[in-house]
């Protein structure tokens, strides 16, 4: 049933974003919004960022069958550091989250056989990006902690490297997967596991993996 | 020598001021700044007036004191010049580019004028000798002149001085070259006034003295008592150490900003290894792994990164947003940390008030912080 629960999503005023939606075997990702100025290896271009840069997509957040409308705004702010992202639901006049960082990119996901739903959000924050995920219950986003997450003012993941999702252990729910792929010219990175308890995600494993290739 | 740029519009300067210029030619450049302070009899007050000069964000600090810019022979200080008109001379290699020229002034300053003429497209000068015919204003002993050779060695200099007999006081002339002061053996009452006129015979006084300084940033000073004229300078030997590799260039912007060469080493060894086309996968680009913010955030601060894989944009960039973070934090705690910890994880993470509570960084942002400040090898 799951897999008929792709969202609707409609550009509103998105110059640089990509909307997709897939499934594979191990990711049910059903609405993803993502910055494509990063996207091309080969531009020599520097992407002319928006600001303030607004979208809206169409998610159905907490899987009562009716999408609701949520409105992204980044911006530069007025002097350096000052750019946050705010995201907005349903109209809402007041912010559901505010987050340190320009857009990167947000994403929803089922993560259970029980229709549990997810929102990702990526902020880029310095040479990082900084992710946090959230669940949509009674008209609230609520942060979901990453166990092991530092400062306690943050409580997401904060790596140069996209966090995955990714059944490894095929129970039915997906295990977020942190990298750590430091930094070049090293071909090893550190992965951390994390299931999800009912409430956030603890951290279950770690290890080191040699890739093919460096990090660049 | 070809005159490039010329401001006399004399004007008392209360606020910093940047003067842009631009370099068709590589070279080896000759910026000649004039300007008057005063002291604080003269100001009728308890602070003297003070300029300092920056060439493309590059300051000049005393030999001694790093921290210290203000009392710099480079600078003009009202304390030792009264209120005279001061000349700075600076010699420096410049490359084909646009670059920044900005009067800072403490308090204030009378600025007369800046003449920057291209000397040679070569960065070595066997012979460099130009007349100068500067009299000094009638006055007493300050300083009156100086040269500043930037990442420079030097042979030797020669000098053209006239001196007059004067009724009661006569001219005088001091000479300190890095802080030395140069004695003359024929004075023993007034040691450390190399041309004394009731000393010497006749007006015309032709000295040559050797220097042998080092690759560095060098301060030839002249001082003056009355009104001694320098009719003409030469310089032997001047070579300028050009940086061509990544890692030259890297020292050479470290210098440029007065940050510690090994720190920015490290930094762009740890973003990039040095490959000028590196771009990681959330799309940092080059040498110091620009991102498309910071990028639009180094275009604020006046300089534009249109090529990030271009060497010597991409470290200009990393240079100017890593020191407008610097000066962020000036004056805190674990100043240096905190610049580090804004650099990898973001600015408006790392509070410029509060302390820095290092043990709950980012596990990423901890490691590059002690990759940067450490020895290890990466």
């Amino acid at each position: 049933m799951i897999f008929n629960l792709v969202a609707t999503v409609i550009l509103i005023a998105f110059p640089f974003a990509d909307i997709t939606t897939h499934e594979s075997n191990d990711v049910l990702s059903i609405g993803t919004i993502h910055d494509k100025a990063n996207d091309s290896k080969d531009t020599l271009s520097i992407p002319d960022l928006q600001d303030p840069y607004v979208l809206k997509g169409f998610f159905d957040l907490d899987n009562d069958g009716e999408s609701e409308e949520v409105t992204i705004s980044s911006t530069l702010g007025k002097e350096i550091g000052d750019e946050n992202t705010k995201i907005y639901i349903n109209n809402s006049e007041k912010s559901a989250l505010v987050l340190h960082g320009y857009f990167d990119g947000i994403e929803v996901r089922k993560i259970n056989s029980q229709g549990l739903q997810i929102l990702e959000v990526r902020t880029a924050s310095g040479h990082s990006i900084d992710t946090t995920f959230y669940t949509y219950e009674k008209r609230q986003l609520n942060l979901m902690p990453v166990s092991t997450s530092k400062p306690p003012s943050f409580y997401g993941i904060v790596s140069r490297n996209k966090p995955e999702f990714k059944d490894i252990d095929n129970d039915g729910t997906l295990e977020l997967l942190a990298y750590y792929r430091y930094f070049p010219p090293e071909k090893q990175r550190t992965v951390e596991v994390y299931k999800f308890d009912g409430l956030g995600f603890i951290k279950t494993q770690e290890y080191e993996e040699t890739l093919d290739n460096t990090y660049f | 020598m070809e005159l490039i740029y010329s401001d006399h519009t004399e004007r008392v300067v209360k606020k910093s001021e940047n003067l842009v210029f631009t370099v068709k030619n590589k070279g080896i450049y000759l910026i000649q700044v004039w300007a008057k302070t005063k002291n604080e009899i003269q100001m009728e007050g308890t602070d003297d007036e003070d300029l300092r000069i920056e060439i493309d964000n590059r300051k000049f600090s005393q030999l001694t004191n790093n921290a210290r810019y203000f009392d710099s022979p480079a600078a003009f200080s009202g304390g030792t010049s009264k209120g005279l008109t001061k000349t700075v001379f600076f010699l420096l290699w410049l490359e084909s580019a646009e670059h920044h020229f900005s009067l800072i002034p403490d308090l204030s300053a009378t600025f007369i004028g800046v003449d920057i003429s291209q000397v040679t497209q070569e960065s070595t000068i066997r012979e460099f000798s130009f007349p100068l015919n500067i009299t000094a204003e009638d006055g007493d002993r300050r300083d009156w002149i100086t040269f500043v050779f930037v990442d420079a060695s030097l042979a030797s200099l020669k000098t053209e001085l006239t001196l007059t007999r004067r009724f009661l006081d006569s001219d005088d002339v001091k000479i300190v070259i890095d802080n030395s002061i140069k004695r003359s053996n024929q004075n023993k009452r007034q040691k450390f006034w190399y041309f004394i006129t009731s000393l010497v015979k006749g007006e015309q006084q032709s000295e040559k003295f050797e220097a042998n300084l080092p690759s560095g940033v060098h301060y030839v000073e002249f001082w003056a008592d009355r009104m001694p004229k320098l009719e003409k300078i030469t310089f032997e030997n001047i070579y300028f150490k050009i940086p061509t590799t990544i890692q030259e260039k890297i020292e050479y912007k470290s210098q440029q900003f007065g940050f510690d060469p090994k720190m920015m080493l490290r930094i762009a060894k740890r973003e990039s290894q040095f490959d000028p086309e590196a771009e990681s996968g959330a799309g940092a680009k080059g040498i110091f792994q620009l991102t498309g913010i910071t990028i639009k955030q180094i275009k604020e601060l006046g300089f534009e990164v249109s090529n990030p894989y271009d060497v010597d944009q991409n470290i200009e960039g990393g240079f100017l947003y890593f020191s407008w973070l610097y000066k962020r934090y000036d004056g805190q705690r674990d100043h240096v940390k905190k610049t580090l910890a804004a650099w990898n994880w973001g600015l408006g993470h790392i509070p410029v008030k509060e302390p820095l509570d290092f043990n709950n960084l980012p596990e990423e942002t901890k490691k590059f912080i002690n990759d940067v400040l450490g020895d290890n090898d990466f």
